[in-house]
Parts: C-alpha cells; structure tokens; sequence
C-alpha cells in the first residue's frame, strides 16, 4: 500500500515535471525563432529599406516597392473580404442559427479557415492569372481576400450570437426592420469583436507567402498600380533567402523582422481588443 | 388602490395622442429586409462556391496530368521535367510523413503544455505562458522557414543529426530511417519546424477541453486522493477523447498543407528515400519552388494536379476534425 | 381639448389564444382583456405562461422559428396574429420594455433617436424636442440632460431601464408591455420605476408581468392571474386581493404558493 502510494506520487511528479519540461520547450522554440529574427533583422534593418527599392545582387537598396505592394494588397483583400465577411456571418448568426444550411455553411467556412493557403493560391491562379493571362496585385488581393474571408465570417457570427438576444427583442419591439436592427444595433454591439476578428485577420494574411506566389508573382521595380506583377514583402523574402547571395540574405532578415513585428503587433493588439469588449459587454 | 374616478380624470386630462409624419422611402421596411437577406445571404453562400469553385478549378487543371500518367501517376516515382514525365509518390510521401513527425512531437508536448496552464501554473502566469505559446501561431510560416534554413538546419547538421545517424542509424528494422550524411535538411528537420507550428492549435484545444471538464467529476476524484495526473488520465482524457483526437486531426491538417516553413528545408528532391535525413520533397513545397519555372502545359497540370490532392487529402483530415470538435461542442454545450 | 376614455371597451382583446414551443403548449384558450387608462398586471408562479402571453402580444416570439400562435387578439378591430398583419406596425402601436435593461451601444440620444427618425419625419430641432419629451416623460431628463452623447451603457441599472421605457415611449404607442421590469433592479430603482409606470397608465394601456404579488397591489388597476398556461382569474386588483373567486387564486395571493 505504501509502496504503491510513494509510486504514484512519482509519477504524478514525473509527469507534472514533464509538463512543465513541454511547456519550457514551447516557449524555447519562440525565443530562439525572435531572437533570431531580431538579431539578423535589427543589424539590417536601415532607413534605406523603407526608401528604396529591392536591389540586384551586390547592390545597395531597400524594400519599399515591396512594402507598398504589400500595403496595396493588403488593402485590397480587407476591402473585399471584411464587406463580404461581416455579410456573411450576420446571415449566420442572424437567419440561420439553428437549421441546417446554416451548420453547412459553418462547417465550409471552418475547412476555408483552415485550408492550405497554397490552394487558395492556385485557385486564385486558375480563376484570375489564367484567364487574364498575366500576374497580378489583384490576383494576389484576391487570394489574400479568400483567406481573409472566413476569419471575418466566424468572428462576425459567433460575436454577434454573444449580443444578448434581449437586445435584438428590444429593437424589434420598436418597429424597426430587420436589417436596421442587424446594421445599427446588433453590429454596433458587436462592433469590437469583429474588430478583432479584421485584425487577427489581417494579421494572417499580412504573413501569408505561398497564394501570391503564382497571383501577384513579384516584381523587382515600382509598380503603381496592381495591374501587372507587384513586389510584396513575403515573396521577396523568399527569393532573397533562397538565393546564394549574402547581401540578398540581409535585407531577407530585414523584410523578415518587419514583418513578424507587424503581426505580431497585430496579434497582441487584437488580443487587447478583445479583451476589452469582453469587459464592456452590456 | 386607486379607483376608476382617478383613472379617468388622469386619461382626460392627458394631452392627444401626436399626429405622427410617417418618414417616405424610396424603399419600404419589407423590401429592404428582403433585400438584406438576399444580400447576406448570397456573401454566406459564396463561402461555399469558393470551396467548391477551389476544388473544381484544381481538378480541371490537374485533369491533363491525371489523363496522361492514370493511375501511375500515384505510383511512380518518376519526376523528370527534361523528360515530361511527372507523379505523385514523392511528394504525398514526404507531405504525410513530414506531418506525421510533427504529430508524434507536437501531441505530447501540447499535453504537457495543456496540463502545465491548467494544473500547475500559478494562475498569475497562465495568461502570459498561454499567449506566448499563442504567439508561435501568429509567426509567418516564412519567418520559420529562412529560421529554418539558416538556424535550424545547421544546427541539425552539427549538433542532432550526427548523433542520431551513429546510434539509431546502425539498429536493425528503424536504422534505414537513420542513414545518410548530417546535412540538416530532410524530413526530420522539416517535420520538427512542423511540430512548433502546430504546437499551439492543439494545446488551445487541449486547454480548452481540460478547462471544461466538470468540476464536480474532477473534485470528486481528488476526494478520493487520485493525484492530479490521475484525473487527467482517468477523468479528463477519456471524457474529451473526441476534443483531444479532433484537435490532433487540426494539427495534422494544418502541418499537411504548410507550405513555405517546408519549402525551405525539405531540399527540394524528387528520388524516394526511406531516410528522415536525406532531401525530400512535399506538395505544397514542390508546387511553391517549380510552379513559376513549369515551362510545359504537363508540367503545370502535374502541379496543380498535387494542389488537387493535397486540397482531398486536407478536406478530409479537416472534415474529420471539425465534425470531431463539433460533436464536444455541442456535448459540452448540453451538460 | 378633452380627451374620452371608454375604460368599459378593451384596448387589446385576447381571445382563446393557444400558444406552443415547438410541441409543447405553453397556453392553452386564454382569454383576456386589457383596458386604456389602466395597468394590468399579470401574475402567477414562475412558469405559468405569463411571460408567453405578454409576448404574444407584439409578436416578439416570431422571432423564433418553432413558436406559434393561434386564437385571436384584437387591436383597433384587427387580429395581429394575422400572418398579413406588418409586425413593424405592430411593433410600432405595442412597445415592449423587457427584464433585464437593453441599452444599445450608442448614445442616450441615440437610443431613442434611432426608432424615432425611423419611424417619422422629424427636423432636428423636432427631434430634440421628443428626445427630451420622452426622458422627461421616463423620469430621466434632469439625470441624463448634461450628458446625452455619453455611452447608454455609462448609466446605472435603474437609469438604464428608465431608458428603455423612454425609447418604447417615445414613438408613443398605444400599448406598453412590461416584462418584470424591475426585477433586475435594487429596491430604490423599482420604487422609481413603479412610480413611473403608475404616471405612465395615463397615456398607455399597460401590461405588466410580475410575479411579485407585493408589485402586482401596488402598480396596478386590473389582475390576470395565470397557472399552467391557463387563466384562472381576472378583475380589479383590489377583488382579486381581497375577495378572490378561485381557492387557486385565494391560495396563490396568501402566499400558500408560488
């Protein structure tokens, strides 16, 4: 009896040090990756980067045609997928709660979010690239908006279910359609969390390398507009990393470091966000 | 109470009701409500069109190389651009075996993780442990490739890969996964950048199942002096066993399809090897190095054909997980 | 200008009303009347069918797939349960004022100038003028004057349900539902609101649910007395507490259960 007590303390002991030997080893991992990133990053990083543009091997530049790129891109892909997010999970949370289509949808949306991104790409790249005939900034908003997309739907839906169904009978009760009490009282209330659900959003896509690969392709020189192949701070960085030059790897570990502070920047703000509408939940 | 006299006295001497100046649209309420759910609705059924538009739009520009190889085009090893000859077996080969290393580390350590935010750290520290280990999710998948390369893989080379090729390498039945030269690239170094990356989707779940055990079943076994691994293995565990399996089978869905951590260290090679350490090859890495050089209509079919079943493989391993996750849900919801 | 009130002629007639969740029925051929000038309190213990009833009233329930009315009740001549009769115009004639307060996450302005240039043409001097009608009207102004751009959600439980009855009123309906309107409140704020709603019976026909006897004496002029789904008793308040018909009633008043 006592040797079989002393034998299970043991292995709780074991094991409660095992857990905490896992949780040691996550947390490693993440330095090891931001230190790196900040170190290579920060001994790159110049005011150049954000004022010229991406250079031959062995020559002096910086990465603002990509930055721009990125921004136009970006830009795109919230313009067409917050809308069409925001739409799609009102008509979630609002018509179909409980039937069927509804737990369809929901369940196509959940594959959507966690589907390669490199599909998306290709898709992109059958639908758009193919048809045109060439590469493209839209190609790549495109691409970026269809992973966009299911992370507004969810966040819109569940955060909209959270507002209390008092505040929907309420605005019903005052003679007020449908759609106006959707748009002005529910999304109003709402309005925080979905916030959240854009700029987790936002932070992904900001990351995402693999679906512009073959939309928006690259460009080694200013390109205004989004009609022709751009530059885009994810696919220069493969390039440049992936290429043998040591100049090229530099200004990679730059490209890096800016974006993993942005998204991060993203994630912890979104978190802020959403804690605060948590708290001032009526 | 008050009587009727009173009643009425007060509703006589209450002023008229106002003439009320209805507001004019162009639009009545019904029609903008119908509007409104034509309009949610068709952006809710465009989800399912761009799923199915995806799919769809794979498999019509694989469907050249499927009508070309057949059926040797999942069985061959073959992989020659000089030679227009394509197939899949490399690639889908290191695509599950990559994520199946991933799992083998990832499960264990998300438990341990799990455990570790929701039994022993003092709450004051959960939070901050929880988001860091949330953080690792949020890193590009970019920045943890040319970390991989750069970092990682020498690293490999020089410290893990010796190690295992000298004392694993030389055992019987498991040593032929072991041989090779320590050059830090392979499956083995891929599928462990796999493992971090999927590391917090499924501790998230593992957290959350632990956290919405009853407590009642949990206290009554600490009643009973089971020691705190004792519940998680006797109570926790059995009664979240779809959570836990559901949130493996994300991990497994996302390590699947990754793409540009792989892409970097995988060393883009086409011969099939049993070793973990030599080059290989996975689908989403192949389509991301080859797809802008593919110079022949064969070749990009051949590509897009592995983007079609990487999406199947995916589909099923995600719809697995979600139905997995739902049924919990919707179990938990209910208790 | 003098302003007739037929107390003997029911502003809102229920009539063999038959109400179900899905399979279940939760009201079985309830019958009702419901007068102008006067609040009528319904009662009865928790579960009763109380608060079904009340929101058969403006249809709220239709919100819900599954629930469904049948029977007739009447107002202005027209049976709203009707499926032709315009739920907005039916909404707009029967306010509703729920348990917990329901503040919309905008300003105390906004909350009720959002129904109020829905519903009617109004300058903004015009709107002004109602907004502040209606928070004088709901006790509220003199608290809530110097900060109408401030969050709903800044003002207290009380003041938050005040609110709510201002912006049910303020597109002047002719009924004004009640459901439990105090019991998310302390003592002071219900005392506020009682008042309120007893200055309130002047202008609206009001239904008020309860299923606090004490409130039910004080507040109102008429009683429905409800147990499973039917409808045990109804008349003045002051029969009903004192010379009760029903031995249920007569049980349920002297506290026997509940």
């Amino acid at each position: 009896m006592n040797t079989l007590y002393v034998r299970r303390q043991l292995v709780n002991a074991l094991v409660m040090t095992a857990s905490l030997a896992a949780t040691a080893f996550g947390l490693g991992w993440l330095l090891w990756i931001m230190a790196t990133t900040l170190i290579q990053g920060a001994s790159a990083l110049d005011l150049k980067l954000f004022t010229q543009m991406t250079p031959a091997p062995g020559e002096r530049g910086g990465l603002l045609n990509a930055f721009y790129g990125s921004f136009v891109m970006t830009l795109i892909a919230l313009v067409i997928g917050t809308p069409l997010g925001v739409l799609a999970g009102t008509f979630l949370a609002e018509f179909q709660r409980k039937t069927r289509m509804g737990a369809v949808i929901r369940f196509t949306n959940d594959i959507l979010l966690s589907a390669p991104s490199i599909v998306i790409g290709l898709f992109v790249y059958e639908l758009v690239v193919r048809q045109v005939g060439h590469f493209s900034g839209w190609a790549g908003g495109l691409a970026l908006a269809i992973i966009l997309l299911p992370v507004v739907v969810r966040t819109t839906d569940e955060m909209l279910q959270l507002v209390p169904g008092g505040m929907r009978e309420a605005a019903l009760s005052l003679g007020l359609p449908k759609w106006k009490v959707s748009v002005k009282v529910l999304q109003r209330a709402a309005s925080t969390g979905i916030l959240t659900g854009v700029l987790l959003g936002l932070a992904r896509i900001s990351g995402e390398t693999a679906p512009l690969l073959f939309t928006a392709l690259n460009n080694q020189y200013w390109s205004a507009t989004p009609n022709g192949p751009m530059a885009n701070v994810p696919v220069v960085i493969f390039q440049y990393a992936m290429s043998p030059y040591d100049d090229w790897h530099a200004y990679a570990w730059a490209g890096a470091f800016v974006m993993a502070m942005f998204v991060l920047l993203l994630a912890v703000l979104s978190r802020a966000v959403l804690g605060r509408a948590k708290k001032h939940r009526p | 109470m008050g009587d009727l006299i009173d009643i009425s006295a007060a509703a006589a001497a209450s002023p008229p009701r106002r003439v009320r100046t209805p507001r004019t649209r162009r639009l009545s309420d019904r029609t903008a409500d119908r509007l409104f759910l034509g309009l949610t609705g068709g952006a809710a059924y465009l989800v399912l069109i761009v799923l199915v538009g995806a799919a769809l739009s794979m498999a019509w520009g694989g469907r050249l190389a499927f009508k070309t190889f057949g059926w040797s085009f999942f069985t061959s090893t073959q992989w020659d651009a000089v030679a227009h000859q394509f197939s899949a077996l490399v690639p889908v080969w290191g695509t599950i075996v990559t994520s199946l290393i991933a799992i083998v580390i990832a499960v264990p350590v998300s438990l341990g993780i799990g455990i570790f935010l929701t039994e022993l750290a003092p709450p004051w520290l959960r939070q901050p442990v929880g988001t860091a280990i949330e953080l690792l999710a949020a890193i590009p998948s970019i920045v943890y490739g040319m970390w991989g390369l750069f970092v990682f893989v020498p690293f490999m080379a020089a410290h893990i890969q010796p190690w295992l090729i000298d004392h694993l390498g030389t055992m019987p039945v498991i040593g032929p996964l072991f041989e090779g030269a320590p050059i830090g690239l392979g499956m083995l170094t891929a599928g462990i950048i796999l493992a971090i990356m999927i590391i917090p989707f499924i501790t998230a779940v593992m957290r959350d199942v632990f956290l919405a055990t009853p407590s009642v079943l949990k206290e009554s076994a600490y009643a009973l002096g089971a020691t705190r691994w004792e519940v998680i293995k006797d109570i926790v565990l059995p009664n979240s066993r779809n959570a836990v399996v559901g949130a493996i089978f994300l991990g497994l869905g996302r390590a699947l399809g990754e793409t540009m951590a792989v892409t970097f260290v995988l060393g883009n090679a086409h011969e099939f090897k049993w070793s973990l350490m030599e080059p290989g090859n996975s689908i989403a890495a192949a389509i991301a190095n080859e797809f802008t050089e593919a110079d022949s209509d064969i070749y990009l079919s051949s590509l897009i054909a592995l983007g079609f079943i990487l999406f199947v493989l995916t589909f099923v391993i995600l719809a697995l997980a979600r139905l997995l996750l739902r049924a919990t849900r919707r179990a938990g919801s209910e208790a | 200008m003098t302003l007739v009130v037929d107390n003997s002629k029911p502003a809102l007639r229920v009539r063999d009303l038959d109400f179900f969740y899905g399979t279940q029925q939760a009201l079985h051929a309830v019958s009702a009347d419901f007068r102008r000038g006067e609040v009528t309190a319904i009662m009865g213990p928790s579960g009763c069918g109380k608060s079904t009833l009340l929101r058969v009233l403006n249809r709220v329930y239709s919100l819900y797939p599954g629930q469904r009315a049948a029977g007739e009740v009447s107002l202005d001549g027209q049976n709203i349960l009707d499926p032709a009769y315009d739920l907005n115009a039916l909404r707009l004639k029967v306010g509703m004022v729920f348990q917990a307060p329901t503040p919309f996450v905008m300003s105390i302005f906004d909350n009720l100038a959002l129904p109020l240039t829905h519903h009617e043409a109004l300058t903004p001097s015009e709107l002004r003028d109602r907004v502040e009608a209606a928070l004088r009207r709901a006790a509220l102004w003199e608290e809530v004057k110097d900060k109408l751009k401030h969050s709903a959600l800044s003002l207290s439980g009380g003041q938050q349900q005040r609110l709510c009855i201002a912006r049910a009123i303020a597109i002047e309906p002719e009924v004004l539902l009640l459901d439990e309107p105090t019991s998310a409140l302390d003592p002071i704020a219900t005392t506020r609101i009682e008042e309120l709603i007893d200055e309130l019976r002047a202008d609206f026909t009001v239904v008020m649910v309860t299923h606090n006897l004490h409130q039910a004496a004080r507040v109102s002029q008429r009683t429905v007395f409800m147990y499973r789904g039917e409808v045990v008793e109804q008349g003045p308040t002051d029969r009903i507490f004192t010379a009760p018909d029903n031995p249920r009633t007569h049980d349920y008043v002297t506290g026997r259960f509940g």
